[in-house]
Parts: C-alpha cells; sequence; structure tokens
C-alpha cells in the first residue's frame, strides 16, 4: 500500500483509504446537482432544481450572490472544486414582473462598511413582518457576497418605511425609498441618496458551459526535485546499464512502444532535434516499453514456479527487443535507444505516486526530464514539445527554491512559498514495494537530504527491517544501530537491533539492544521472548540469567494469553526454567509443548521438545545440552 | 433442546484441543504465580499484539461502539460501508446494501423508461414487476396549484400517500399513462435516490426520492416525490420484483420561462476574454494536483472561496478569487460591459499560496476594500489604495494550516472591523478524533482590529477569542462563521457551523459570547459545512439553515436493524442524523428554535458545501440554493 505523506498535513483523521481511493481515481459523493428550492410563502418549499438552470453537476463549494448587472435581482458566482473552477449565472427573472429594492450603507460612527447593520423594509398592507436583511461580510461557505443589500418585493409593492438599525446602536428611518430602486444610505444624513447603477451590463450571451472532460496535463513540472534511484535498462545487445551511467547532463527519458504509432512520429521528430537538443546540454535516451507490463504478467500470474516464469519472461523480452530493435533500425534512429525494464518503469511510478496526488499511470508516449542527479523535474505525456524540454532544461540551472518557486503551471507571487520535502516517502515506498536493492543505495546516496526529513530514524530502520528480512544480519545490525544513534527513543530500532546482532552471535550487544527496547516499552513481547531466549541459551556466561530468563519468557506468555499459546514461547519458558534450573518445571513446559506440536502434526517441532526433554531429564540446560542434540535452536522471531 | 444440545456438542468437539490449551495456560499462570512472585507491576499484558510467526488465534474484538475506545474502528466501518469505496456489500456483511444495490439497478431501468417512454423500452419493464404488482395512480391527478409567478407554477398532490390498487395493465401501461408527454421531450431525465431499504424474509420495502424533468416547447417540467415501493426477492442472485408503489409527497413545477430557465450560464461571456479563463480556471483541481506536487502541500479534497467587492471605486462590482497552491489567485475586475479583466498581477495579488477564503471588507474606514488572505499559517492583510491596487500591511501568523471560514465584524463596536477566523483540522490534535463529536480541531481566532493604533504601515490585529467568551468548545473543526442577531437585541450573535459534531451558538451578551446552542435547539449534529440565516416565514425573526451532509447510502446503513442492534441508541441516532442532510430551524422568538427542514422540503441538499438563503424570484420570501458535490471523479459512483 502506498503511504500517504503524515507530514504534509493533509486531512490525517480521514480514512487512510479514503485518499487512497481518491487519488486512484474514485468518486465520493460525486457529480451532484445543486439544489434550488423556493420559498412558498413561508410553507414547504418546492424543488425547482431543474427548472433553475444552476443544477450543475459540479463539485460547488461557494456562492456568491450579487446583483451583477444591477437589474434588480440575485446573480450569483459560485466556486467550484471541478473545472470550471468559476461560474457566473444571470437571473433572468421577467423585468417589471416583481418589485425590488437594493441598499448599500455607508457607516460614519461605526464600522465604514456597516457590517452588522440591519435594514428592514416595511411594506404597506403586506401582513407580514418587515423584510429584514443584515450586511455581512462572509457567509456561506468560503464566501462574500456583494455589499448592496437586495430585497424582493413581489408584485406591486408600496414601501412605508426603510428603518436602518446601524451596528453598535441607533436607529434611522427612511420614508423616501420607492420600489425598484437604488439607494445609497449614510450614517446620519437623513436621507437615503438614489443612486443611478451603471448600464450596458446585461448583454453577456448566455452559452451553457459543462463540466471539464477529466483528463491528465500534458505537462507536469515537480518542483519536489525527487530523484529515482539508480534504476536499470537493457541496451540492445542484451546488457544491463544503470541510468545513472550518463554524462553529468540532462537527460531526456523518452518511453515508447513498437506498437504505438504516435511514439514512431515522437521518435523521428526527436532524431532530427537531437543536435539542438545536445547543443543544450541535454541527453536523450528513448527506451522501448516493448514486453514491459506483458512480461511483468506473466512472472507474477502464469507460473508457479519461478524458474519457469523468469525464463519465459526472459524470452518474452528478447522477443519484443528484437522487434523493437528492429524499428529502430528501420527507422535509422542515431538517438541512443534501449530497452525499459518493469522495475525501470515501476520505480518511477512509484515516486510519481508519492509526489503527486493523483496516480495516473505511466503510458506511451511519455518523457521525463531528469537532472544530472536523477531527480525528476519536467513529465511528458503524450508527444513532447521539443522547446518545452529547452525551456524546462534551462531553469534547471536554477537554485532549488528559484526553481521551485518558478516550476508551477502559472506566474504569480509567493507570499511564503512552502517546502515539505516528499523524499523520504519516496525512499519508504521504495523499501516497502520491493526495491529494496534500489532503495538502499537510494537512501545512502541521498542521506543528507533525508536526514532533513521527520522520521528519518524510522527510514534507517525500515532499511534494517528489510536487510534482516533478507537474512543480512550484519548490514542490517548497521542500519539498526544508525537509526537508534538518531532516535534513541525508536523502541522498533532497539528491538531489530538486538534481533541482528542476535542472529551475529552477539549475545551481549542483542540482549542490550533489547533490554533497551524494553525499556522504552516494556509490554513488548517479541522483544521479551527473544531477551528471554538469549538469556536462558547464550553461551555467553557473563550474558546468561536463567531467573531473568524465566521472567521475560512468564511476562512474553502473560501478554500473549489467547486460547492458544504458541510452542515457540513454550520452548523459549522450558529453556528459561531449565537455564534457571527448575528442571521439573522445564519437562512440564516442554511437554505441554510437544503435545501441542503433536496436535498441529508439526514434526520438526515434535522432534525439538523430545531432544529438549531429554536434555531437560538430564537435569541440563538447554545451553549445556545443546551440544549434544543435534536440533537446531529456533530462532525466537524475524521481525519486530 | 435438542438442537441446541447436538449445537453445543460440535462446537465442544472442535474446540476440545483448544480448551486443553487454554487450561494448560491458566497452569502456566498459576506456576508462574508461585514461582516468579507473579508478573511485575506496570507490566500491561496484551498492550502489544505478539508479532510470532506462527499465527495465533485470538478472539477478534467485536465492534462494540457504546466505548470511547472503538469510535475509530465505528467510523471507518461507517465511512468505509456508507461510501461503498471498493466494499463489496455481499461479502463484508451488508447484505441491506446488496439488496439496495439490486433495487438501485431495478430503479435505474424504471428512471430510463419513465424517461423515455417509447414502444421497444416500455416492454422491458415487464420483468420488473412481480405477480399482482398493485400501484397507485404514478402521477396523481389531484394537483392543486400551491403557487403561481413569472411563468412558474406549484402543483401539489392533496393525498398524502395514495391507495395502490392492482393494475390489470402492469407498469408499462402506469408508466405509460403518466409519463406519455417525456417521450416528445428535448431534454428528459429520472432518478431515484434510495434512502430506506429494509429486508424481512425476502419482502424488501424501500423509499426513494424520484425527480424526473423534462424541457420542450418553452416549458420545463420538473416532478419531485417519495417513491415507497415493496418489492419480492425470489431467487438467488435475481433481481427483486416490484410489488407494490406507493407515490407520496408528489410535486409538479411547470416552468414557462423565456430563457428556459430561471438563470443562465454566462460564463464564458464574462471570463472567456481573458486567457486565464481556458488556461486555468477552466481545469479543476483534478488536473491541478498533477502539475503542482504535494512539496507544496497540494491536496485533492482541499477547498477555495471567493468574496465580491468593487475595488477601484468604479461603482461596479469586482471579485476575487482563491486557488490553490500553484495558482495565482484572480482578481476580475469588471470592465463595463459586464464581463471582467484579469487585473491579479498589476494589482499585486496574483498570490500563488494555498489560499481558502479571502474577504474584501475596508478595514482602515478610508472608503476602500481591503483584502485579507486566508493561507496555510498565515492571515494576509493588504490595503487598497483606492484603485484596486494592494499592498501588504501585516501577516498574521497563526499556528495553524486548516484556516476554513473567514468573516469581519465589528465586535467590540470601536468602529472598525474585527476578524474571525474558522480553523478546521488542527495542526497538533490534542484529542482522538470522534466521528460524530469531533473536538480535535484548531482554535478559531478572534483578531480585534488594531490599526487605529498602529504605525502606518503595520497594521496590527491582536487575538482575543478568549477574552470574550469564545474559546469555550473552540476545537470542533469549525468551517464557516454565520453572524446574525437572532434575538433581536440589537447586537451581532456568532453560529459556527461545524464538521463531525454539533454546532455553536454564541449568543452575544454586552461583547461576552455564551453557547447557548444546546438551550437554543440548534447543536444540529452533523458534518456542518455552512450557514445561512434569514427570516424565512416572515416572522421577524431570524432563521437559520445550516448546510450538512446528505448520503443516502448513510441514510440506508444506519437505519438497518442488525447494525443498530449493536450500536448505543445515543450514537445510533447521531449515526442516522450525520446523513440526514441540511437543517432549517425555525426561530420561535424566544431565543428557542424549531427544526423544520423535513417539512420545509429542504433538508436533501445532498453533499453540500454553501447552502444559502437568497431571494431568487424577488417575491419578497427567502429562497435557497445549495453548492454540493464532494469528490467527483473519472470512476463514477452512485451514492
Amino acid at each position: 500500500m502506498s503511504q500517504r505523506n503524515p507530514s504534509l498535513k493533509f486531512k490525517l483523521d480521514e480514512p487512510s483509504d479514503f485518499y487512497d481511493l481518491i487519488k486512484r481515481g474514485h468518486s465520493f459523493s460525486g457529480r451532484e446537482r445543486n439544489c434550488c428550492f423556493l420559498n412558498v410563502q413561508g410553507r414547504r418549499f418546492a424543488d425547482v432544481s431543474a427548472v433553475s438552470g444552476i443544477d450543475f453537476d459540479d463539485d460547488g463549494r461557494a456562492i456568491s450572490f450579487v446583483d451583477w448587472d444591477f437589474d434588480g435581482d440575485l446573480d450569483a458566482w459560485l466556486v467550484n472544486r471541478t473545472g470550471p473552477q468559476v461560474r457566473v449565472v444571470r437571473n433572468e427573472l421577467p423585468k417589471n414582473d416583481q418589485d425590488f429594492l437594493e441598499v448599500k450603507l455607508q457607516g460614519v460612527t461605526c464600522n465604514r462598511d456597516a457590517v452588522g447593520a440591519r435594514v428592514t423594509v416595511h411594506l404597506r398592507g403586506d401582513g407580514h413582518a418587515p423584510l429584514m436583511r443584515t450586511r455581512r461580510a462572509g457567509e456561506g461557505f468560503l464566501t462574500q457576497s456583494s455589499q448592496w443589500l437586495h430585497f424582493g418585493l413581489g408584485q406591486g409593492a408600496a414601501i412605508e418605511k426603510v428603518v436602518v438599525r446601524w451596528p453598535g446602536g441607533g436607529l434611522e428611518e427612511f420614508t423616501d425609498l420607492a420600489p425598484n430602486g437604488f439607494y445609497q444610505i449614510k450614517q446620519g444624513a437623513g436621507k437615503a441618496a438614489r443612486f443611478t447603477p451603471p448600464q450596458g451590463l446585461a448583454g453577456l450571451k448566455a452559452q451553457p458551459l459543462p463540466m471539464e472532460k477529466l483528463e491528465a496535463p500534458p505537462r507536469s513540472l515537480l518542483g519536489g526535485l525527487v530523484p529515482v534511484p539508480a534504476l536499470k535498462y537493457r541496451t540492445w545487445d542484451g546488457k544491463d546499464a544503470n541510468l545513472d551511467a550518463q554524462s553529468g547532463r540532462p537527460l531526456l527519458l523518452v518511453f515508447w512502444a513498437s506498437w504505438c504509432e504516435p511514439c514512431l512520429d515522437e521518435l523521428k521528430r526527436l532524431d532530427a532535434a537531437k543536435d539542438e537538443l545536445a547543443a543544450a546540454g541535454i541527453d536523450v535516451l528513448a527506451l522501448s516499453v516493448d514486453g514491459v507490463s506483458s512480461a511483468a504478467e506473466l512472472a507474477t500470474h502464469s507460473f508457479d514456479d519461478p524458474k519457469s516464469a523468469a525464463a519465459e519472461t526472459e524470452r518474452r523480452l528478447n522477443e519484443a527487443k528484437d522487434v523493437a530493435h528492429a524499428l529502430v533500425q528501420r527507422l535509422n534512429l542515431a538517438l541512443p535507444s534501449g530497452m525499459a525494464s518493469t522495475r525501470l518503469v515501476d520505480g518511477i511510478q512509484l515516486m510519481l505516486d508519492e509526489s503527486l496526488a493523483r496516480v495516473t499511470p505511466i503510458g506511451v508516449p511519455q518523457s521525463f526530464l531528469l537532472d544530472a542527479r536523477l531527480r525528476v523535474f519536467g513529465v511528458y505525456r503524450g508527444a513532447v514539445d521539443v522547446r518545452s524540454v529547452l525551456s524546462d532544461a534551462k531553469m534547471l540551472s536554477l537554485d532549488d527554491a528559484e526553481l521551485r518557486a518558478r516550476a508551477v503551471p502559472f506566474a504569480g507571487r509567493w507570499h511564503t512559498m512552502p517546502f515539505k520535502d516528499v523524499i523520504l516517502h519516496v525512499a519508504t515506498s521504495y523499501l516497502n514495494q520491493d526495491f529494496v536493492a534500489e532503495g538502499i543505495p537510494y537512501v545512502e546516496t541521498h542521506g543528507d537530504r533525508l536526514a532533513k526529513c521527520p522520521s528519518y530514524a524510522e527510514l534507517l530502520m525500515t532499511v534494517g527491517d528489510r536487510l534482516l528480512a533478507e537474512n543480512k544480519f550484519d548490514d542490517a545490525a548497521q542500519w539498526c544501530r544508525r537509526a537508534t544513534e538518531v532516535d534513541g527513543e525508536l523502541q522498533t530500532a532497539h528491538h531489530l537491533l538486538g534481533l541482528a546482532e542476535y542472529q551475529l552471535g552477539h549475545s551481549k550487544a542483542a540482549a542490550r539492544a533489547l533490554r533497551r527496547a524494553l525499556e522504552l516499552r516494556p509490554t513488548h513481547v517479541g522483544a521479551q521472548r527473544t531477551l528471554a531466549w538469549i538469556l536462558a541459551t547464550t553461551p555467553d556466561a557473563s550474558v546468561r540469567n536463567g531467573e531473568e530468563a524465566v521472567k521475560f519468557a512468564e511476562r512474553a506468555l502473560d501478554a500473549s494469553a489467547g486460547p492458544i499459546p504458541d510452542p515457540i514461547m513454550l520452548d523459549i519458558l522450558g529453556a528459561a526454567y531449565a537455564a534457571a534450573g527448575n528442571f521439573r518445571r522445564a519437562v512440564e513446559v516442554a511437554d505441554e509443548g510437544l503435545r501441542l506440536a503433536r496436535e498441529r502434526e508439526n514434526n520438526e517441532l515434535v522432534l525439538s521438545f523430545e531432544e529438549r526433554l531429554k536434555v531437560y531429564r538430564s537435569g541440563k540446560s538447554l545451553e549445556e545440552g545443546i551440544a549434544t542434540t543435534n536440533v537446531t535452536v529456533p530462532p525466537p522471531e524475524k521481525k519486530p | 433442546m435438542r438442537k441446541l444440545g447436538l449445537a453445543v456438542a460440535l462446537l465442544g468437539g472442535l474446540t476440545a484441543a483448544s480448551l486443553a490449551v487454554w487450561q494448560a495456560m491458566r497452569r502456566f499462570d498459576d506456576a508462574s504465580t508461585a514461582t516468579a512472585g507473579g508478573p511485575s507491576a506496570g507490566v500491561q499484558p496484551g498492550a502489544d499484539t505478539p508479532p510470532e510467526t506462527t499465527p495465533v488465534r485470538r478472539e477478534i474484538p467485536k465492534v462494540d461502539l457504546s466505548g470511547e475506545t472503538n469510535l475509530a474502528t465505528a467510523r471507518l466501518q461507517y465511512m468505509t460501508a456508507a461510501h461503498q469505496f471498493q466494499v463489496d456489500p455481499r461479502t463484508d456483511g451488508w447484505d441491506s446494501e446488496a439488496v439496495a444495490e439490486q433495487v438501485d439497478a431495478q430503479l435505474k431501468l424504471l428512471a430510463s423508461c419513465i424517461a423515455q417512454p417509447k414502444p421497444g423500452q416500455l416492454e422491458k419493464l415487464d420483468s420488473l414487476t412481480a405477480k399482482g404488482f398493485a400501484c397507485s395512480p404514478l402521477r396523481p391527478a389531484d394537483l392543486a396549484k400551491v403557487w403561481e409567478k413569472h411563468g412558474v407554477a406549484v402543483a401539489r398532490s392533496a393525498a398524502g400517500a395514495a391507495k395502490a390498487p392492482p393494475v390489470a395493465g402492469g407498469l408499462a401501461d402506469e408508466v405509460a399513462k403518466a409519463f406519455g408527454d417525456f417521450a416528445s421531450a428535448e431534454g428528459a431525465g429520472a432518478s431515484f435516490k434510495t434512502i430506506r431499504v429494509e429486508n424481512k424474509e425476502g419482502v424488501v420495502s424501500t423509499v426513494s426520492y424520484f425527480q424526473a424533468s423534462r424541457r420542450g416547447g418553452g416549458r420545463t417540467l420538473q416532478l419531485n416525490a417519495k417513491w415507497n415501493c415493496r418489492w419480492r426477492l425470489t431467487q438467488q442472485n435475481q433481481p427483486p420484483r416490484l410489488e407494490l408503489i406507493e407515490v407520496q409527497d408528489h410535486e409538479e413545477i411547470d416552468a414557462s420561462l423565456p430563457a428556459g430557465a430561471l438563470f443562465s450560464d454566462v460564463t464564458v461571456a464574462a471570463l472567456g476574454g481573458n486567457p486565464c479563463f481556458e488556461q486555468q480556471l477552466r481545469r479543476g483541481l483534478n488536473y491541478w494536483v498533477q502539475c503542482v506536487d504535494f512539496s507544496y502541500g497540494s491536496g485533492i479534497a482541499e477547498r477555495y472561496g471567493m468574496a465580491i467587492g468593487d475595488v477601484n471605486g468604479d461603482g461596479l462590482e469586482d471579485v476575487y478569487i482563491c486557488q490553490p497552491v500553484g495558482l495565482p489567485n484572480k482578481l476580475l475586475v469588471q470592465d463595463g460591459t459586464g464581463a471582467v479583466v484579469d487585473r491579479s498581477a498589476e494589482a499585486g495579488v496574483d498570490f500563488l499560496d494555498h489560499t481558502t477564503a479571502a474577504l474584501l471588507v475596508d478595514l482602515d474606514n478610508d472608503g476602500d476594500p481591503d483584502l485579507i488572505c486566508s493561507m496555510f499559517y498565515h492571515i494576509l492583510i493588504l490595503e487598497n489604495d483606492g484603485q484596486g491596487r494592494f499592498a501588504v500591511q501585516a501577516d498574521v501568523k497563526v499556528p495553524e494550516w486548516d484556516l476554513e471560514g473567514l468573516t469581519a465584524i465589528d465586535v467590540d463596536n470601536d468602529g472598525d472591523l474585527d476578524l474571525f477566523q474558522c480553523v478546521g483540522k488542527a495542526e497538533v490534535g490534542k484529542v482522538p478524533f470522534v466521528y460524530y463529536d469531533a473536538r480535535d480541531g484548531g482554535p478559531n481566532f478572534l483578531f480585534r482590529n488594531d490599526i487605529s493604533s498602529s504605525p502606518p504601515g503595520e497594521w496590527k490585529f491582536t487575538e482575543i477569542a478568549h477574552d470574550v467568551g469564545l474559546s469555550r468548545d473552540n476545537y470542533r473543526q469549525s468551517l464557516a462563521a454565520a453572524w446574525e442577531d437572532f434575538d433581536n437585541d440589537g447586537d451581532s450573535d456568532l453560529f459556527i457551523a461545524n464538521d463531525y459534531g454539533t454546532k455553536n451558538l454564541f449568543r452575544n451578551d454586552n461583547g461576552r459570547f455564551v453557547d447557548v446552542a444546546r438551550e437554543a435547539g440548534v447543536l444540529d449534529p452533523g458534518s456542518g459545512m455552512s450557514a445561512s440565516w434569514g427570516d424565512f416565514d416572515r416572522d421577524g425573526h431570524m432563521d437559520l439553515y445550516v448546510g450538512n451532509m446528505f448520503s443516502s447510502a448513510g441514510n440506508r446503513i444506519t437505519t438497518q436493524e442488525q447494525q443498530l442492534e449493536r450500536l448505543n441508541p445515543t450514537v445510533r441516532a447521531l449515526l442516522q442524523r450525520f446523513a440526514k442532510g441540511n437543517s432549517l430551524f425555525r426561530n420561535k422568538g424566544d431565543g428557542t428554535f424549531e427544526e423544520v427542514g423535513l417539512e420545509a422540503g429542504v433538508e436533501i441538499g445532498r453533499w453540500a458545501w454553501s447552502s444559502l438563503f437568497a431571494d431568487l424570484n424577488n417575491d419578497g420570501w427567502e429562497d435557497i440554493y445549495v453548492a454540493n458535490g464532494f469528490i467527483t471523479n473519472d470512476k463514477i459512483d452512485d451514492l
């Protein structure tokens, strides 16, 4: 699963699945039509959405009302999450059908905008309370409407009086306002001033505007400047080559396929532009993705036996390579070219997925502009415009902050340009998504930058964890130790370090690390188990401690109390009792373990417990007896 | 008895092994107590899941919503199921949702036939009904006109739910009879939203909102009703068949409007002359988050607002549009023809920063609107030079990133406008998130305007929320504030729409604010997004309309009995309410409100954001317009 970016202050308490699904293109109460309810004289409203003409299926957010064209009715500006992000809608109420009044206030002793003032319009013989509006600044959701107060008056209304209650107190009454007029009222002026509205605003042509077509942008610049690891591609003679074996110049990496018609045009165009690109100091590498997805598919789905799958994958890749190579030769391309690998494509995809809020699968033709440090800057979907590449490449010479400031779609000014480095998420994603071989050098190469990110210690620890899973205990210990050096409170790092040291036979160091892990989290069962085992079985007499082993083993057993204990847990407890000289209990526990092992028909365990029992019955600890038995000691666990 | 005995025996057989082990463990426990003096103090068993390589069978705890501990699980479960994500309702235990899905498919077919009641279409309906199908007239004949003005007529069926006799000709005949006039219409559509599903031994009852509309001959017709249906489940995997339709609350809007609708879209004419329209504003966030990466703090569900004001004093209203991070905010100034010109750069306000809210208000009382922008961690305040050019006068830093609704009010009556900033999520959450009662938000801020005592060029704002009583219950993920004198005592009170929980109504008592939401009856638990005040019934007291979330799936799920029995009644009621939609509160004039949204027919605002009163047709009565929809993406959902 891809990780979200906790440092980015997303809506963190949303279900993580939520953003993951949205990121992958799912809707969530989408395409809902705006609602319009007509007030039927204070009784049940009528839903007139379909009649309103403003039942847009946009993801609507803000609504601002304004009599935009000064024709006496309310028009509106709308802001949406979807495109168009902005709409202007005109009220088409027939003229002279209903009366209106519009009032703009000016405060003198109160705030000049008269925010908080209430205006009441008393209609003669109306039979209802006067109409009321309050002057507001900010309403609805993220919206501010016009400061003109608008009153619909119905048909044939007669205004008895208009009363303004100014904020902070003070009533003023006006009897000189007539329907269908615009008035400005200044606090204390005693009289409303008729305002002649500007003319000629009503001529805007109506035109339906559908929601945007949802598609990926042809060009994206990634201001995050996140590098990809040293991914491999294949040369035409079948050799693996590193992406970073380039010349210290920016690289335009082009993905194409022999079956993709537009790709061929693209290759020809790029071939023709190669001198121009070279002059600008840009290398080009055109990699065919022929066979990439089918090979990957095959490897995972078609064969149970990995060897056959690998062989078949290789055969198909070679076949695809021949087709692609033939095409390169037929087109007489002088551009450097080769074969992309699934890992190369996936490796770039992973970086993109951690960098952008939308997952857009890489397609062909698609190109990437990387700087000399393999930082991906330009992403070009579809045919690449050479001029764009040239101008984007020029930006690569700017310093990072300047580059980021300008790597946005449009010009504008930054008040404070935010920067939350995503490289740590990218690195973590590599390690978690089976890119360990690439991910570890990645973490090494970019250590300085990664070290500035929050959770750097976790990342180092993750490296250790991956290495531990590959039984590379020495390296694992080193990485975990580094993690504990960066963050001494990182319990899991101490625990993993303990496991690695144990596997290396360094029981003293292992015990030390595990004790530290248990200081930080005294209830951690895994650390208790491993520590108990080490204390019970280590040949190092200065570390061995039967009493303590019993203590930790019992705690672990207590904490993991479920309907069925883990037989290995019993094995550890037995060994601890034996180390403490309590052979009676050791035998009892091993007996129980044996029974469990038999129930589970786990022959290896059965054999192991039988051997244990022989040792304990002879009054020996496991450490003493181990040399005489032929049973491997079960490693307590691999993962914390 | 016999049956039960057998079951116990079987269970006993199956679990004999584990029982034996359990006993063995008890023995160990006793032994350890005896030998090691018992487990040490401070060791909390069960705090960690042991990471054994051999899987240990453990009892999976039942989801229990009664305590505070499992709320996260509950919320996940609710949200996940309510919005279906990729959860398959059939395999995840939401039986009723599986039925709802089938009903939905059947209703889609019915809707398509209603929109196009033509031979060839109508025959498809035969597969929809069961034997003995009965229905009330699908378009009741007893319509009475309740309102007519400026070419819009509203008519309603007098009867509540009509009797439903068996119909000889079947559903096809009934549809042809009721919707024959849809056959020749230009734009005809029909849809159902199902809000209740009840499955009792193969008999399924559903309640759905029905809407249909057609255009043609200068007329637009809209039908709204509630359809109560009964379905029979026949075989496994076979769609349910209709036995009964009862039409309720039928309403018809018949409009003959010169422009074809109440409003028309003039966006292209108003904005199209600016390159920024096609290049920037025409596209939405789905697109732009692919161009501005996470390192800038971009997000696909972020939201942005706008402000209207006359920035250059020419008497014409102008507009400031907030934009996502990486895209310049837009100041669009009227050109005298109703169209606007992009003046963002010249005006000095083309900020690329993430800007959620903006205000155009006169902060220094010099007669022109100044500009305030809410950004990540900053409230930027700019002075207008009177010509519509702006210069930064204050950069008010706040320790929060999620700045939402921004409002201005003169809270201390000193003659200048102060600023109230709502904050949603907190920078640092202090308590766990609770879906139906979140108190983990950031604090809202009230900034007093101290410009009159500031040196020139350095406008000062002082945070005073605590001093006036607004720091109480101030961590509720607030999205919007709405100021109004609800008790007609001459000062501005404050309603706050909070996400995931109850709302605040701060009554202004001589400058001190006291939260009276509970006494006033406007706690309104729900996912509040906005609020609006207006005297909709013209009784002289300001009423309140609150924008919340409506989800038909949420409505269905939270009313399921099998879900309900696990919930404590309070939480159950809350969860049901959370899916219900918008709320209309009638101000009774005595400081309290009564909720009338359902009767008033204004609850279903869908996934609502801005939900505002406005008299759209100048008849003197406040209408309502609701902007809604959460996330539209290319993969369509049908919630």
